[in-house]
């Protein structure tokens, strides 16, 4: 059987302070937001019948 | 090997009819995930699979479950809050790209990235339309986080380092990424 899936991780001490500094230090590139856009095209080539 | 056009990729879910008996990765868990227990994560709602394949072999997956993140209140940086400023969540959903691989012969290829941002693409595009969604995580293999820091899309660290051990949860967060 594979390894199974860490869901519902809860961060405590050490976790939470990189957690929380990397959340206020968090900064969107112009290219990050022109790279989503791309996995968005990416996506609608090819998306997915539910 | 030629590299393989997108274009001539076919994407489905996974089902019941699917063989992966010449399925080969360069992991022997995500082999053992896709033949042994996929379907059955898949049937227990645990998590989606879906399949890429090329002249109708199956070359690559990739599976997605509905996750959350509890983070420990620290006082001076809870930053989600509702809007009268007194309630705050300190769990938050996310989307776990939980595993994404590609067979031996196709890997090198630049599929692994693609598939990546086809799945970044169906959160963005479709989860988070339905779904409250704030993070997109992943837990890299240490082989594979190169596929996720290359990406260009923000993956950053979600948890400390812990001696003796190398991988750990990389995020982006989706909430920023849309909306500034």
């Amino acid at each position: 059987m594979a390894k199974a899936l860490r869901l519902g991780l809860t961060l405590n001490d050490e976790d939470a302070k990189v957690f929380w500094q990397n959340e206020k230090t968090y900064v969107v590139t112009p290219e990050q937001k022109l790279q989503l856009k791309a996995a968005q095209k990416i996506y609608q080539s090819h998306p997915i019948k539910f | 090997m030629a590299s393989i056009n997108w274009d001539d990729i076919s994407v489905e879910a996974l089902n019941s009819q699917h063989d992966f008996s010449d399925f080969h990765c360069a992991s022997e868990d995500l082999d053992d995930f896709i033949k042994n227990d996929a379907l059955h994560e898949q049937k227990c709602m645990l998590s989606r699979t879906y399949l890429f394949s090329y002249e109708g072999h199956v070359i690559g997956f990739v599976s997605l479950s509905a996750d959350s993140v509890a983070v420990q209140r620290l006082k001076t940086d809870d930053i989600v809050r509702k809007q009268d400023g007194k309630a705050l969540y300190s769990n938050l959903p996310c989307i776990l790209i939980g595993r994404l691989a590609v067979i031996k012969q196709y890997e090198r290829q630049g599929l692994g990235t693609k598939i990546l941002n086809w799945a970044v693409g169906l959160i963005t595009d479709v989860v988070c339309k339905s779904v409250g969604c704030r993070y997109i995580t992943v837990d890299p293999k240490a082989e594979s986080l190169a596929l996720y820091m290359k990406s260009g899309l923000g993956f950053t660290q979600m948890e400390a380092l812990k001696p003796g051990k190398i991988e750990t949860r990389y995020y982006i967060n989706i909430y920023k990424l849309l909306n500034e």
